[in-house]
């Protein structure tokens, strides 16, 4: 179940561009045209629309902006690929019926742009159980008084609704709590760095005991002419063996060192 | 049918080919093989955190290997960096490449960063601690350093400071298909490295948007431990698609894009 968001930040605009055909020539061998359909939050109920049959080898590019009159502000949208077609509702995240790929993941370029530039990061978002937690360690934060830095806490669940909970910033370092913030889940959360007291050693952490977040760091000048995104790891990355003991350690340790 | 049943049986044959090797000696580290690019339009900076101190809170300081490559995989210098516990030390690496007493260096290499311990609880795992951290680079007079993130275990370092490269080779060519379109007008410029102990051969493929065809097909030989930085030159309205082609199970790339004072920086 793979899902291509399409994001958005403060005072650019966000696009992705998701092509019809595997990142290798092994995994899949379907090379015929795949729906391309967007899903989004609405009334309760997971609305799919379909936007174009894609042929293989192609790509399509979808502005945030363009979604707005159908689906709000605040709505994440996603984008999926699909062998035969979607409901137009659905109770729960409809579950894409096209073969993905595991070396790498099967993925899109998900950016922003201002009037000036652009950045992008190759992604994609599978569904986040409800009982996942978040541990983002952040190196990302870039001083400087014509500099804006956030970070976009994206997340999706499976069932249709809204639930609420608490994301905490703290200094790694002196351990201090410097922010707390109300997020949701099925959203992009943005949260504003700067004046939190964080400069170019602060190593940070952004901790969520009941809601799982791909967090993705942004930063611009405040004049549009730079921009830079890249999410940050999962503690798992950080070792090559097993992961997800390495994930439950990590996670553990830095937990019980942050105490709210 | 027999095509069905050869289809199948390459399938099974790729999935045992591994992206990478885990390093024979349970003590090594592991590193990305991240690129520098240190000249008068480009800095490179790299973001070191104690990584095995996450998994005991170790209180007092530790330090990790820099080790720098020339783009032709020789070593250039080895650095030892105190970390301070639970702070990011930011490297520049035009800072240590100014030590090195040798002329043409270059513009660009590869490094790798290897913390110097593997805490008990990571060695009970029969795992190993990986530098796959955060790179940013600033383009002429960026405001901002754009940031990319490692993503392979490319090369292993033991306690005998002997080197290894991890990534799996294929049997049979493989084909990356990079899922970016590259889109006129703006300089392409595409680096590999081959974290594989021999010497390989890759095939970048352009193809047109517009029409389907190939553009451009060019071969290049990149020996153990090389770098290269294949460039694309894309005119307005030019819109076109990269496969690369080689015996590495995953041939991925590092992006950048260039157009005049702009520059964004992604891997595959």
């Amino acid at each position: 179940m793979i899902f291509f968001p399409i994001l958005n930040a403060p005072h650019v605009e966000g696009f992705t561009t998701i092509s019809n055909f595997p990142p290798n020539n092994w995994e899949v061998k379907y090379k015929g045209p795949l729906n391309l359909y967007l899903t989004f939050l609405k009334d309760g109920i997971w609305h799919n629309k379909f936007v174009e049959s894609m042929p293989y080898n192609s790509f399509k590019t979808i502005f945030h902006a363009d979604l707005i009159p159908l689906i709000g502000e605040d709505v994440i949208p996603l984008l999926s690929l699909n062998i035969s077609h979607l409901p137009d509702t659905s109770e729960e995240l409809p579950n894409p019926d096209f073969l993905s790929t595991r070396i790498p993941s099967w993925r899109s370029s998900l950016g922003l742009m201002s009037e000036f530039s652009k950045t992008n990061y190759q992604g994609e978002v599978f569904p986040f159980p409800p009982t996942a937690s978040m541990l983002s360690l952040s190196t990302f934060f870039q001083l400087g008084k014509d500099i804006e830095n956030y970070v976009l806490l994206m997340n999706v669940e499976k069932k249709p609704e809204y639930r609420n909970s608490k994301v905490n910033v703290f200094d790694f370092y002196t351990k201090e709590l410097l922010l707390t913030k109300s997020v949701s889940n099925n959203r992009i959360n943005i949260i504003h760095l700067d004046n939190l007291k964080l400069n170019e050693k602060s190593l940070f952490a952004l901790t969520c005991h009941n809601m799982a977040f791909i967090p993705i760091y942004f930063s611009k000048s405040k004049d549009g002419k730079f921009l830079s995104i890249e999410h940050s790891h999962p503690p798992a990355e950080h070792v090559m063996g097993n992961k997800f003991d390495a994930q439950r350690l990590i996670k553990e340790m830095c937990f019980s060192q942050l105490s709210k | 049918m027999i095509n069905k049943v050869f289809l199948k049986l390459k399938k099974a044959f790729f999935r045992f080919q591994p992206l990478t090797h885990k390093p024979k000696n349970q003590y090594s580290q592991i590193s990305d093989l991240f690129i520098w690019r240190v000249s008068s339009k480009w800095q490179t900076y790299f973001d070191l955190i104690d990584i095995p101190g996450l998994f005991d809170f170790a209180s007092n300081n530790t330090d990790a290997a820099l080790i720098i490559f020339d783009q032709n995989g020789k070593t250039l210098l080895k650095e030892s960096i105190e970390l301070t516990s639970c702070q990011v030390t930011r490297i520049k690496l035009s800072n240590y490449l100014k030590k090195i007493n040798k002329n043409n260096i270059g513009e660009y290499g590869t490094f790798a960063i290897f913390h110097s311990r593997t805490p008990e609880k990571v060695l009970r795992a029969n795992s190993f601690i990986t530098e796959r951290g955060y790179v940013s680079y600033i383009y002429k007079d960026s405001k901002i350093r754009s940031y990319v993130h490692g993503n392979l275990d490319a090369i292993s370092l033991n306690e005998k400071s002997k080197l290894s490269f991890l990534a799996g080779t294929s049997f049979f060519y493989r084909q990356y298909k990079l899922q970016h379109e590259l889109k006129g007008p703006a300089l392409y410029e595409i680096v590999l490295t081959n974290p594989t102990k021999k010497t390989k051969k890759f095939i970048f493929e352009t193809i047109s948007l517009r029409t389907n065809e190939n553009i451009s097909k060019d071969q290049k030989s990149i020996k153990s431990g090389e770098m290269i930085i294949f460039p694309i030159q894309l005119n307005h309205k030019d819109s076109v698609r990269l496969t690369i082609t080689s015996r590495i199970v995953m041939a991925r790339p590092l992006v950048f894009k260039v157009l005049d004072n702009e520059m964004n920086v992604f891997h595959g």
